[in-house]
């Protein structure tokens, strides 16, 4: 070693050491951090892990628990999805919710609500989010949850190859539309998109490894509908709306119409799956499975390009000045959601998904009373607007 | 942990084991020496497989 410098040099390491260790405690500390999710008082009857339809996922940082409401009468049954993309917080804290406060009278829901657990495990590098955000509950307690990536975590299947070519594994398709093609090349960071990895391979990568256990869980027990909760940019359009495989349309545009437009006043979209758009699980699920695959979009200010400062207070409030300031520009031609009131938060994002999933769940029933699911307690749209404070939702 | 995984381990430690060689032996400007440590702090934390 030379002599020139030695001191600076020792110096210079030790401050490297030391931030090595302090990121790498913080990250750590998020790796292992694990939700508290409440099922005592609430409707949940039993858990399973999803290894079980999937036997490679065993031991693996993916097996995840499923959350099953069954109510005393025999009836239809949903999968309901959160955190497939963990940067969108209200599909993730909507599945929760809905997990601690649904009370199935006739049917069965299934919640997963942290499908892409090795997404919540860490954050997007260079978009400054939050690490976690907390919720204060009404007997005053604060709870924790992750905000995460859009993608699994890279230690977890690493390194990503230049191209991901989505394929469909050994499953062959029950639905499949003319024309539509079963492969589709994307960029490589897409081979940890859990939404681009359906109907999923069984020895693959993690996130394929998910996938294929939700495509296997949905035949296995023959479940009737799948609903997967996200959130989108508010510059994005595909917003505020629901994405229904052409074998759900029907029952998207009714409960659109009756229930959230005409009864509850959410004005919402519905939009179809694209034929070759592959690896979502409103096209695959629907395409692989018999299940009536949806998925649900609701405007997050806190991911989207024309944010500011991004903390914890943005992802929980939608407060942002520049969102503020690009709504009034060409009279909110660069949104796709009404923007007008300065913020979207979490609270009204979280009411829009519930009251969403309950409306398919009823049309569900409606048009096929063999496949009714009837479900009590589910929080009021218009009470949950009002509070803007979802903690008094979680026990 | 895949074969590749292993792979890209091995080029990440001969980089890391690069990079501290010429922190402590060559580089005699601070700049140069802050440049080698802030390479060192990433690489460091993949070879131990946090993130």
């Amino acid at each position: 070693m030379k002599k020139k410098g030695l001191v600076s040099t020792c110096i210079i390491l030790a401050v490297a050491v030391f931030m090595a260790v302090y990121a790498g405690m913080s990250f750590s500390k998020k790796r292992n951090f694990v939700e508290d999710v409440v099922t005592d008082g609430s409707a949940v009857t039993r858990t399973e892990k999803l290894s079980t339809y999937n036997s490679y996922l065993a031991n693996t940082f993916g097996d995840v628990d499923i959350y099953v409401l069954e109510g005393q009468e025999p009836g239809g049954s949903v999968l309901i999805l959160g955190g497939t993309h963990a940067n969108e917080p209200a599909g993730h804290m909507a599945a929760i919710v809905m997990l601690e406060q649904f009370k199935p009278t006739k049917g069965t829901v299934y919640v997963i609500p942290d499908i892409c657990k090795s997404g919540l495990s860490h954050n997007d590098p260079l978009e400054g989010t939050p690490q976690y955000i907390h919720f204060t509950t009404a007997d005053g307690n604060v709870r924790t949850f992750h905000f995460g990536s859009r993608a699994s975590n890279p230690i977890d299947q690493w390194p990503d190859p230049d191209t991901y070519l989505h394929t469909s594994g050994d499953w062959e398709p029950l639905h499949l539309p003319e024309n539509a093609q079963t492969t589709q090349t994307l960029s490589g960071s897409e081979v940890r998109n859990q939404n681009r990895c359906y109907p999923g391979i069984a020895n693959g990568t993690l996130t394929e490894k998910v996938s294929y256990a939700v495509t296997n869980m949905i035949k296995t027990l023959n479940i009737d509908m799948i609903i997967d909760l996200h959130e989108s940019s508010p510059e994005y359009a595909v917003n505020n709306a629901i994405v229904a495989h052409a074998n759900a349309m029907e029952i998207a545009g009714m409960a659109k119409a009756l229930t959230l437009e005409e009864e509850k006043g959410i004005a919402i979209k519905v939009e179809p799956s694209p034929i070759n758009l592959r690896g979502l699980t409103h096209r695959e699920l629907g395409d692989y499975t018999d299940a009536f695959a949806l998925l649900c979009e609701v405007g997050n200010p806190s991911q989207g390009r024309f944010r500011g400062y991004t903390d914890e207070e943005l992802a929980i409030t939608g407060k942002d000045p520049c969102y503020k300031v690009a709504s009034e520009i060409h009279n909110g031609a660069l949104l796709y959601v009404d923007y007008s009131s300065g913020d979207f938060p979490i609270s009204l994002r979280v009411a829009r998904h519930i009251a969403t999933v309950a409306a398919l769940i009823d049309e569900m029933g409606y048009e096929y009373p063999e496949k009714e699911i009837i479900i009590d307690n589910v929080p009021d749209y218009d009470e949950m607007v009002a509070a803007d404070n979802l903690g008094l939702w979680l026990r | 942990m895949s074969l590749i995984t292993i792979v890209y381990l091995v080029i990440a430690a001969i980089v890391f084991l690069s990079v501290l060689y010429n922190l402590l032996t060559k580089e005699e400007k601070v700049v140069d020496k802050v440049a080698c440590a802030m390479i060192l702090v990433p690489l460091a934390l993949r070879l131990l497989m946090i993130k």
